[in-house]
């Protein structure tokens, strides 16, 4: 984590033109201290990352739905599902996309959830999966007059997302999860390029991708992050990590 | 003496050649920085003066100048009709709730 901040912030602090922090979920729970503070560790230093937003996947649910909400709420950045409801009201359970200003320009991001979130022990009674086509096809819709360029993160996996490319056209980009795939370079379906970066944080992505006035993108650079001690622990986070393993220390 | 006539048009060519392989090199290290400028707020007239205008490539030029459409395209509210933009999103996924050692 402290080597993601390390990266993330030397991004942001060289970058031009328009940036974007993302994850495409199931990040908060899972190891360790993660899952003994109840995500509260992630969500602490994705703020201090300045993360914008995350999907929501299965392993974020892996404490029920009042902890993800509760995270969420603490979250400096959107946690966002556009298919996950309340399974009697058909209410969302988290915001289905957020539109960031920035540099003159809008940005869009939806979160898109894959089903087993809503299959979680946890999670069954609670939460309802809406199909991940039609809610992309509807939030695409709602958004593509309003913003400059739509992100999506998705929890579909590679080959379901280039099927979602196909079926929701006007998507620029889609940063993807669950197949875990460290690529090179994305994959183009349509005008939209589809990408992911592994797993267990070992390797970020920065993908830069230039779009035409068109939608199209005539242009795109990718890289692979790996996250070796050739970045040092951003000091800020390294002692938020030993704060949280004082905490929850065995005696 | 022949030699030594010989040696400045050989050190020429020889100059000539390293001039045009680091001027390819210089070219080649950097294809994407030098790409568009940032797309500037739409409701600004004029973009801020800066001391560092980013520099477009011929690349680039050509590509814009191609995919330029036509002024009854409204491709969206703040899109410039004569650029596009550059996103550069940095993305992690998976994470799994991993602090050590990179996570």
């Amino acid at each position: 984590m402290a080597r993601r901040v390390t990266w993330i912030k030397h991004e942001l602090a060289n970058a031009q033109g328009l940036v974007v922090v993302v994850d495409a979920g199931s990040s908060l729970l899972g190891e360790d201290i993660a899952l003994m503070s109840e995500g509260r560790v992630m969500v602490e230093g994705m703020n201090r990352a300045r993360y914008d937003a995350m999907a929501v996947g299965r392993m974020d649910a892996l404490k029920g739905l009042e902890v993800l909400q509760a995270r969420a709420a603490e979250a400096e950045f959107d946690i966002l599902s556009a298919n996950l409801v309340d399974p009697g009201s058909q209410e969302l359970l988290f915001e289905p996309y957020t539109i960031i200003e920035r540099e003159g320009a809008r940005i869009g991001i939806i979160g898109i959830s894959d089903a087993d979130v809503a299959q979680m022990p946890p999670m069954a009674a609670v939460a309802a999966y809406v199909d991940a086509t039609e809610a992309a096809q509807r939030y695409v819709a709602e958004l593509r007059d309003q913003v400059d360029v739509l992100i999506v993160l998705s929890r579909l996996g590679l080959g379901e997302n280039k099927e979602l490319a196909a079926a929701a056209p006007g998507i620029n980009v889609i940063i993807g999860g669950k197949t875990r795939r460290v690529m090179n370079a994305p994959e183009r379906v349509g005008d939209t390029l589809i990408t992911e970066m592994g797993y267990n944080g070992e390797r970020g992505g920065k993908l830069t991708a230039f779009i035409g006035a068109d939608g199209a993108p005539y242009d795109y650079v990718q890289e692979v992050v790996n996250l070796t001690d050739g970045y040092a622990d951003d000091r800020e986070a390294a002692l938020m990590l030993d704060g949280y393993r004082e905490e929850f220390s065995q005696p | 003496m022949r030699i030594g006539r010989f040696v400045p048009g050989r050190a020429a060519l020889v100059g000539l050649f390293l001039a045009i392989i680091l001027a390819g090199c210089t070219r080649a290290e950097t294809p994407a920085a030098t790409l568009g400028p940032p797309l500037p707020p739409p409701t600004t007239p004029a973009p801020e003066p800066s001391n560092t205008p980013p520099q477009a490539t011929a690349t680039a030029t050509a590509v814009q100048a191609a995919a330029m459409p036509t002024a009854t395209d409204t491709p969206g509210p703040a899109m410039r009709p004569d650029e596009g933009l550059s996103l550069t999103v940095l993305h992690t996924n998976d994470v799994y709730g991993y602090v050590d050692p990179c996570g």
